[in-house]
């Protein structure tokens, strides 16, 4: 399964991510519905998720993982799994077990509700990914990242082959 | 192979359903003596106040039971099992199995004086008792400063009722936050409208047709129609003790969650564990750990093999909009501890030489699970920024193919 990853060297800390998240989880797609609220933060990962000028920001590192921790500890039941690990609002108790039991930090407690990466479910690329100017965020394969990783050809900004290397500077 | 899970918590769920992923044919019965599905038993304070109906904290329906091909049996009491012939009888009943997991929970600490009025709260229909209780009630009293006394008492506070809240110690919840962390959710709970008596034990119950109040042993006089006890459990081992199954506080288990007998695991806040640094003799009663002990007892009883790498004890609340949660050890010797405090949060950290030992984050509980897994793992302090430990911290992004190293 494809999953947002993020190749920390290349990054350059614009927050293009966080707004282009900002706007993807507004009502009409449209940033200026989401500026007001967006705090930006230097080189924090984290996606934005804006509804009725409410920001609730969330890190877009979920794994999605095969035995969900978040899952597991869920005492509503409101964290589910189909294909993606998501939290349902409408039974989310703001308990924060599941922020308290992620390993990676992937679950930010908002407004009381877990809120986390949906990886802009019905879209092709999540927004994130389609914003970074220098391809800092992949949405790929974990299986070919560690490939191009082990390689290391992912450092070089200029390996214009590297299948992940297409940063347009 | 025929499966018994008895007790239908977390823990028993946890074991059938990781049984199921790995063998697709055994037969996997659930027992229970309550007369509902899988419910989320830490939500049962709303059903005392009414917020929420039994039908909505189900977890898991008959329909559920039925899609995993569980048999489910409930309202069925479980009196005895018999190791040599392998079965479980009940009053009518006899029940064969080949493996058995035992969750069967544990059960509220009772206090001496009980009459008409005194309450515990343990499954739904504790609350649908309290809750009958309440109609006819102005004011609650809440003895124990725990989890589970403070959640009935923020339950009913928000409910709008007047509540006075007894503990015992000289703080609330001193098992599980420090002394300052306790003192801002008192004051919160104080401006809602409880009062608190610290340091203070039932001395006797007022009683006249019905609860009246109670005096402490130091000689308060609390008003209230309805005592509610939150005084810890004691795990059900009675029936796996009569079967000749090794029992300390709980079950004895390995790291394995097997019992001292084949083919009998026990998992949840029945079981006693020694895996993992400083859990000597450690029965947890949490929802988290029972669902990681069911888990590798279900694996374990498919015939997988998955070891236990024992748990971190933690607690995660969240009262009148303040979050906080706990985890780890926060008090012993040769521990030496770290405060970073902001406008939005006070994080506490506990260090044994270079290892993470314990936490408390404030108001800010942002990656808290990440700490969590350090402190399971144990990593070495040299790998934390003071930025991570301190609220702002800048990264949370952590894959499992990189190593820590390469992000921090
Ligand atoms: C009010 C409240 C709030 C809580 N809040 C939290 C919280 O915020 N966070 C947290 O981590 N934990 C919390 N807990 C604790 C958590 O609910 C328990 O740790 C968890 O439910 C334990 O699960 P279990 O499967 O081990 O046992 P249980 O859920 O107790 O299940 C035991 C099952 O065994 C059955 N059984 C027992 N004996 C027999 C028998 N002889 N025959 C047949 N069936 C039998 C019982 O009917 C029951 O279904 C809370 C508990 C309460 C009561
Ligand atoms: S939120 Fe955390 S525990 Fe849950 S699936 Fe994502 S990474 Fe795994
Ligand atoms: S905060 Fe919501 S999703 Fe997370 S464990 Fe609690 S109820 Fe489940």
């Amino acid at each position: 399964m494809k999953e947002i990853h993020f190749i920390k060297d290349r990054c350059i800390r614009c927050g293009a991510c966080s707004v282009a998240c900002a706007a993807e989880h507004n009502k009409n797609h449209h940033l200026y519905d989401s500026l007001i609220n967006i705090p930006f933060a230097p080189k924090q990962k984290t996606v934005f998720q804006v509804e009725q000028g409410e920001a609730l920001p969330h890190p877009l590192r979920c794994r999605n993982c095969e035995e969900p921790a978040c899952m597991e500890a869920c005492i509503s039941g409101a964290m589910n799994k189909e294909h993606r690990v998501f939290s349902n609002w409408k039974r989310c108790i703001g308990c924060f077990m599941c922020v308290m039991n992620c390993p990676y930090g992937a679950i930010l407690p908002f407004f009381g509700k877990a809120v986390k990466c949906d990886q802009c479910l019905f879209t092709e690329k999540p927004a994130c990914v389609r914003a970074c100017p220098v391809n800092a965020l992949v949405f790929v394969d974990s299986h070919d990242l560690s490939l191009v990783r082990k390689q290391k050809r992912w450092r070089n900004r200029k390996d214009m082959d590297a299948p992940l290397l297409r940063a347009r500077y | 192979m025929d499966y018994i899970i008895l007790g239908n918590g977390i823990a028993g769920i946890q074991g059938a359903l990781n049984i199921r992923r790995y063998d697709r044919e055994g037969d996997i019965t659930i027992i229970t003596d309550e007369e509902y599905g899988f419910y989320s038993r830490p939500m049962i304070t709303d059903i005392m106040t009414g917020k929420r109906r039994p039908e909505e904290i189900i977890l898991m329906g008959e329909e559920g039971y039925r899609a995993f091909g569980f048999k489910f049996m409930k309202g069925l009491s479980i009196k005895r099992i018999d190791l040599e012939k392998r079965c479980l009888y009940s009053s009518q009943d006899r029940i064969k199995f080949h493996r058995l997991l035992i969750a069967t929970g544990a059960r509220p600490k009772r206090i001496k004086k009980h009459r008409d009025g005194v309450y515990y709260l343990r499954s739904i229909k504790d609350a649908l008792d309290i809750k009958r209780q309440l109609k006819n009630t102005k004011k609650a009293i809440v003895y124990g400063g725990g989890p589970v006394g403070i959640k009935a008492a923020y339950a009913l506070l928000s409910w709008g009722m007047p509540v006075s809240i007894m503990v015992t110690s000289p703080q609330i919840m001193s098992r599980v936050f420090d002394k300052k962390t306790a003192s801002v959710f008192q004051r919160l709970f104080e401006e809602n409208g409880a009062k608190f008596y610290l340091g203070s034990s039932i001395e006797d119950l007022v009683w006249q047709k019905g609860l009246k109040g109670v005096v402490t042993d130091r000689g308060d006089y609390i008003d209230g129609g309805i005592l509610i006890v939150g005084k810890g459990v004691v795990s059900h081992t009675e029936i796996a003790e009569d079967a000749g199954i090794s029992v300390n506080e709980g079950i004895i288990v390995n790291d394995m969650m097997e019992t001292s007998e084949d083919g009998i695991y026990a998992a949840g806040d029945v079981a006693e564990t020694n895996t993992g640094p400083g859990n000597k003799g450690r029965v947890f009663a949490l929802w988290h750990t029972g669902a990681e002990q069911g888990k590798v007892a279900g694996a374990n009883m498919a015939g997988e093999k998955k070891i236990y790498n024992g748990s971190v004890s933690s607690n995660s609340v969240e009262y009148f909009g303040m979050k906080a949660i706990s985890m780890g050890t926060m008090e012993g010797e040769g521990l030496k501890e770290e405060i970073y405090e902001d406008k939005d949060g006070y994080r506490r950290f506990m260090f044994r030489d270079e290892l993470l030992v314990g936490a408390i984050l404030v108001g800010n509980i942002q990656g808290a699970g990440i700490l969590l897994n350090a402190i399971k793992k144990g990593t070495p302090r040299s790998i934390w920024k003071r930025d991570f430990l301190s609220s702002h911290w800048p990264c949370l992004s952590i894959h499992p193919n990189i190593t820590m190293e390469v992000l921090f």
